[in-house]
C-alpha cells in the first residue's frame, strides 16, 4: 500500500550573497540574488512497512527533502503525499501520525528525567492515559531504558539520550518514523543496538523506517532500500543489496606467499602494494573474473595465505558521489 | 619574537569582532535607529520632568544637561557587549572545556572580543548622539576640562564596565544561575547612574554611592557636568582605575579557582 | 472535547516548565525576592522623586505605586509561565523552530509555554501588593475595585501582542533578536513614568506605536475616571495588537517555511 508519494518535487532556493567586489563596511551592504536548486524534480514511492535508507553527500538535498515530507517547508513546486495528507498544508494533521528524530536536536528536556517528557509527549498527542501506559511499559522493554528513566536526561550517556527520544517519537505509534543521523556519535555497541531495536520495531509494528545517515553500517544493518540522492537529484533508487551488486566492479585479493617475491606482476591485475612476502592486489572484474586469477595465482605460488574482499559499501558510495 | 606571536593572536581577536560587526550592517545601522529613538524619548521625559517642576535648573542642572547626561550613559551601554552572557553561556554548557585547553587566556580573549567593537560602535554611537541632541534639545556650554575629560572617562568606563561584566559571569561557576544577580545588579545600577531619573534630582547622597560602587563607576562620562576642574576629572579618574585594578583582581582568583570546578554533564 | 485536550496539555507543559525550573532550587528563593526587592527600590526613586516635585500633572506617588504594580502585575502574568513568549526570535536564529513545527500542536502557544521565568512570581507578588497599597490609599468605590481585572486581562493581550510582534521581526531581518529585545525595553521603559509626561505626538506614539502607556498609565487612569471611551479604546487596542501580532507571527513562519529565510537551511 502506498504510504509516501513523491512527485517532481523540487525545492529552489532564494538567497543574497555578498557581491564579490564588496569592500569595507559599506561593502557589505550590497547583495545579489542568487538562486540555489536543493530539490530538483524528484519522484519516488515508499510503501508502508518499508525500510528506506535515504542518502546522499552533504549538501545533496536529503535534509530539504525531509522538511518537505515533514511540513516544515513548502516546495517551489511538485507535490507529497503522506499518509493521504498534504504536509505542508495539514502539517499538524500528519504530526498525529508520523514521529520525528533529529540526531543532532534534542527533544527532549536536558534538565529533567525522560518520563516527565514522555507525559509531556503523551498530552501533546493527545494519547489517553490507559493507552499512553501501556505503550510507554512495551516501549520500555524494547529498548531496555527502564534504569535510567528517572535520571536527568542531562545524565545520561549519548547512546542512552538517543533511546529516550526515540521512545518519545513512538509513544503515540505513528506509522512512519523519519530519523535524521540517529546514530551519530554513538559507539560501535550502541549503534548495533539501536539498529536491533529500529528492526524490530519495524518487524512487529510495520512502522515505515524513513531513515538518513552517513554510516553506511546503518544503511546495511536496517534499510531494504535504498535512494541516492546528489546535487538534488535521485542518482539511485533500488534495494540495497543491489547497491553492491550493481557497483562492485573490482575485488581485492590480499596475498601471502611462502618464498619471498620481488616483483609480482599479472595481467588485468593492478598491485596494490608489493611486500616481500605478500601483495595486494585489486582486480577489476569486468575485465577478468576472479577465478582465472585465483588459479592462475595458485599454479605458480606457493600460497600461505589468501584473503579475498568486496570493496565496502562505504567505499561503493563515495564512488557513486564522486562520479556523479 | 615570542612576544609578538603572542601579541598577534590577541590582535586578531580584536580584528574578528570587528569583522562581526561589520558583517551585519542592518543590524548595526537598526540599533543606532533604535538608539537615536531611546535619547529622543527619553530626552522629551526627562525635559517636561525638569519643567513641571518649575525649575530651569536643579542645582545648576538644567534639562539639556539631563539630557545629555542620559545619552552619554547609554553610549557606554550600547559600545558594551553581551560579554555576561556570552561568559556565562559559555561557563554553564561546558563549551569553556573546549577554550581551557588552547594556548590562549579565555579571560583575555573575551575581554578583547568585547572591547574590539568598541572604537566602530563608538563613533557610530557618537555621531548618532550628537546629531539627535544638538537638533532637538540643544548644546549644553561645555568646558574645555569637559571636551577633554570625554574620551578617557568613556575608555576607562568601558573598560571597567566589560570587567564588571565578567566578573559577576564568572560567578557561574559557583552559582546554577547568576541571571537574578545580574538582574537585581543592572536595575539598581540604573538608579545610581542616572538612567532612571537624572542623578541631580536625587539627595546627594546617591551620588556618593555612585562614586564608591564598582558598577557605575564606568558610567562617570554622564556625570560629565560635574567637572569644574582637573581635580575633578582626575577624582573620576582614579576611581575608575582603581576600581578596574581591583575587579582585574578579583577576575584573576574567580577564574583560577573556577576553572578548577569546571563540571561534567553526560558521559 | 478538543479543548480540553489542549488544556491538559498546556497544564503538562506548565507543570513540565515548573519542575524543570525547580530543579535549581536554590536560585528560585533568591530570584523572587531579588526580584521584589528590585521592584521596590524604584519605588523609592519615585518617593524621592515626589518629595521634590509634589505631583506631575495631577500624578503623585499613590499613582506611582499604581502604575509600578500594575505593570510589574502584567509582567509577572505573562513571564512566569510564559517566558517564550521572548525567546521566538532566538529560537528562530538558532534553528530550534523546527522542533516546535513538527509536534501536532499549534507553534506559536508552543513557544510561548516552553519556559517559565520562575522569578517573575516576584513581579507578580510586588505587583498584587502594590496594587493593594494603591487601592488602600485612594479609598476607591466598588466599580473600581471591578475593572481593575478587566483591565488586567486587555493589559496582558496587549503586552503579549507586543512582545509576538518585535519577537517575529527576526522573520525578515536576520539575527535581530538584540532588536526584539530594545524594542521590548523601549515598551517597559517608558511605562514606568508618570502618564501626564507624555503628550501630543509623544502620547501617541507610546499609545499606539509602542503601547507603553496601555499598559500602566492609561488603565490607571480608567480607574480613576471611569471613562467608557477610554476603556473601549483599551478593549479594541487589546483586540487589535493580539489579532495583529499573531497574524505577523503566522505570516512570519510561511516565510520561515519558505526556507528563503536568511542563515536559515
Amino acid at each position: 500500500m502506498e504510504q509516501i508519494v513523491v512527485s517532481k518535487l523540487t525545492k529552489v532556493f532564494e538567497t543574497k550573497i555578498k557581491s564579490k567586489d564588496a569592500k569595507g563596511f559599506f561593502g557589505n551592504l550590497k547583495t545579489e540574488k542568487r538562486e540555489i536548486v536543493a530539490v530538483d524534480n524528484i519522484s519516488f514511492t515508499v510503501n508502508k512497512g518499508e525500510t528506506l535508507a535515504f542518502i546522499g553527500p552533504n549538501g545533496a538535498g536529503k535534509s530539504t527533502t525531509i522538511k518537505m515530507l515533514t511540513g516544515i517547508l513548502y516546495p517551489t513546486s511538485g507535490s507529497a503525499s503522506i499518509i493521504g495528507i498534504n504536509p505542508w498544508q495539514e502539517r499538524q494533521k500528519l504530526a498525529f501520525r508520523i514521529g520525528t528524530v533529529f540526531g543532532q536536536k534534542s527533544q527532549l528536556s536536558f534538565h529533567l528525567p525522560a518520563e516527565d517528557s514522555f507525559r509531556l509527549f503523551a498530552r501533546i498527542y493527545e494519547l489517553e492515559d490507559t493507552e499512553y501506559k501501556k505503550r510507554l511499559g512495551e516501549l520500555i522493554e524494547i529498548f531496555n531504558i527502564e534504569e535510567y528513566l528517572k535520571q536527568p536526561l542531562r545524565k545520561l550517556s549519548l547512546g542512552q539520550r538517543m533511546r529516550c527520544e526515540i521512545v518519545a517519537s513512538l509513544l503515540h505509534n505513528p506509522e512512519i518514523i523519519f530519523l535524521d543521523e540517529p546514530t551519530i556519535g554513538l559507539d560501535v555497541v550502541a549503534k548495533r543496538d539501536l539498529r536491533d531495536v529500529l528492526r524490530n520495531i519495524n518487524k512487529e509494528w510495520n512502522t515505515t523506517i524513513f531513515l538518513t545517515s552517513h554510516d553506511t553500517g546503518d544503511i546495511e544493518a536496517l534499510c531494504k532500500r535504498t535512494i541516492i540522492i546528489n546535487h538534488g537529484k535521485m542518482i539511485y533508487d533500488d534495494k540495497t543489496l543491489n547497491l553492491k551488486r550493481k557497483y562492485i566492479t573490482v575485488k581485492r585479493l590480499y596475498i601471502r606467499f611462502e618464498e619471498k617475491i620481488d616483483d609480482f606482476k599479472m595481467d588485468d591485475v593492478t598491485v596494490l602494494v608489493q611486500g616481500r612476502y605478500g601483495v595486494s592486489l585489486e582486480v577489476n572484474t569486468t575485465k577478468r573474473n576472479i577465478r582465472s586469477v585465483l588459479e592462475e595465482i595458485i599454479k605458480k605460488y606457493s600460497i600461505v595465505d589468501i584473503n579475498v574482499e568486496d570493496p565496502s559499501l562505504e567505499e561503493i558510495i563515495s564512488n557513486i558521489y564522486e562520479q556523479d | 619574537m615570542n612576544l609578538k606571536k603572542k601579541l598577534k593572536k590577541y590582535t586578531e581577536v580584536i580584528s574578528i569582532a570587528q569583522n562581526e560587526l561589520f558583517a551585519s550592517p542592518s543590524n548595526y545601522i537598526a540599533r543606532l535607529f533604535i538608539h537615536a529613538l531611546r535619547i529622543s524619548v527619553f530626552g522629551i521625559i526627562y525635559s517636561f520632568v525638569f519643567n513641571e517642576s518649575g525649575k530651569t535648573t536643579i542645582d545648576g542642572f538644567t534639562a539639556v544637561n539631563a539630557v545629555w547626561s542620559l545619552a552619554l550613559v547609554q553610549i557606554i551601554y550600547q559600545c558594551s557587549r553581551n560579554t555576561f552572557t556570552q561568559i556565562k553561556d559559555e561557563i554553564l554548557s561546558g563549551q569553556i572545556e573546549t577554550k581551557l585547553n588552547k594556548p590562549y587566556s579565555f579571560i583575555v580573549f573575551s575581554f578583547l572580543d568585547a572591547i574590539g567593537q568598541a572604537p566602530a560602535k563608538f563613533l557610530g554611537f557618537a555621531a548618532v548622539t550628537i546629531a539627535v541632541l544638538i537638533t532637538f534639545f540643544g548644546v549644553p556650554d561645555f568646558s574645555i576640562i569637559q571636551l577633554v575629560g570625554f574620551l578617557p572617562l568613556f575608555i576607562l568606563g568601558l573598560i571597567l564596565q566589560t570587567l564588571n561584566l565578567q566578573l559577576i559571569a564568572l560567578s557561574a561557576f559557583w552559582i546554577e544561575n547568576p541571571d537574578p544577580v545580574f538582574w537585581i545588579t543592572s536595575k539598581l545600577t540604573w538608579i545610581v547612574n542616572g538612567t532612571f531619573v537624572p542623578l541631580a534630582i536625587l539627595p546627594i547622597a546617591f551620588r556618593t554611592v555612585s562614586d564608591s560602587f564598582p558598577l557605575s563607576a564606568p558610567f562617570f562620562m554622564g556625570r560629565i557636568f560635574e567637572i569644574n576642574s582637573i581635580s575633578d576629572l582626575g577624582k573620576f579618574l582614579l576611581i575608575q582605575l582603581v576600581w578596574i585594578m581591583i575587579i582585574m583582581f578579583f577576575i584573576r582568583i574567580a577564574y583560577r579557582k573556577g576553572i578548577t570546578k569546571v563540571s561534567i554533564n553526560g558521559g | 472535547m478538543r479543548i480540553k485536550k489542549q488544556i491538559l496539555w498546556l497544564y503538562e507543559l506548565m507543570n513540565f516548565n515548573l519542575k524543570s525550573v525547580f530543579e535549581y532550587k536554590s536560585a528560585f528563593l533568591m530570584q523572587v525576592i531579588g526580584m521584589m526587592i528590585n521592584n521596590c527600590a524604584f519605588i523609592f526613586v519615585w518617593y524621592l522623586f515626589f518629595q521634590i516635585f509634589t505631583s506631575v500633572n495631577g500624578w503623585g506617588f499613590k499613582e506611582m505605586i499604581g502604575i509600578n504594580g500594575f505593570v510589574a502585575l502584567v509582567y509577572g502574568i505573562v513571564f512566569t509561565m510564559g517566558n517564550g513568549i521572548r525567546k521566538i526570535s532566538r529560537n528562530v536564529t538558532y534553528g530550534q523552530l523546527d522542533k516546535y513545527l513538527v509536534i501536532p500542536k499549534n507553534p506559536l502557544l508552543s513557544i510561548i509555554f516552553s519556559d517559565a521565568h520562575i522569578s517573575a512570581i516576584g513581579d507578580l507578588f510586588f505587583g498584587i501588593i502594590s496594587l493593594v497599597i494603591y487601592y488602600a490609599m485612594s479609598n476607591f468605590n466598588f466599580m473600581q475595585i471591578l475593572v481593575l481585572p478587566i483591565l488586567i486581562v486587555f493589559a496582558v493581550m496587549i503586552f503579549a501582542g507586543f512582545i509576538i510582534f518585535a519577537q517575529s521581526v527576526v522573520f525578515w531581518i536576520p539575527n535581530s533578536d538584540e532588536l526584539s529585545d530594545t524594542l521590548f525595553e523601549f515598551m517597559l521603559g517608558p511605562s514606568l513614568y508618570p502618564n501626564s509626561t507624555f503628550t501630543g505626538i509623544i502620547r501617541i506614539f507610546f499609545s499606539f506605536f509602542i503601547p507603553a502607556l496601555f499598559i500602566s498609565g492609561i488603565p490607571i487612569n480608567i480607574i480613576l475616571n471611569l471613562d467608557i471611551i477610554e476603556i473601549l479604546t483599551m478593549v479594541v487596542v487589546a483586540i487589535a495588537w493580539l489579532f495583529f501580532a499573531v497574524k505577523m507571527f503566522n505570516w512570519g513562519l510561511r516565510r520561515y517555511e519558505s526556507g528563503n529565510l536568511v542563515g536559515i537551511r
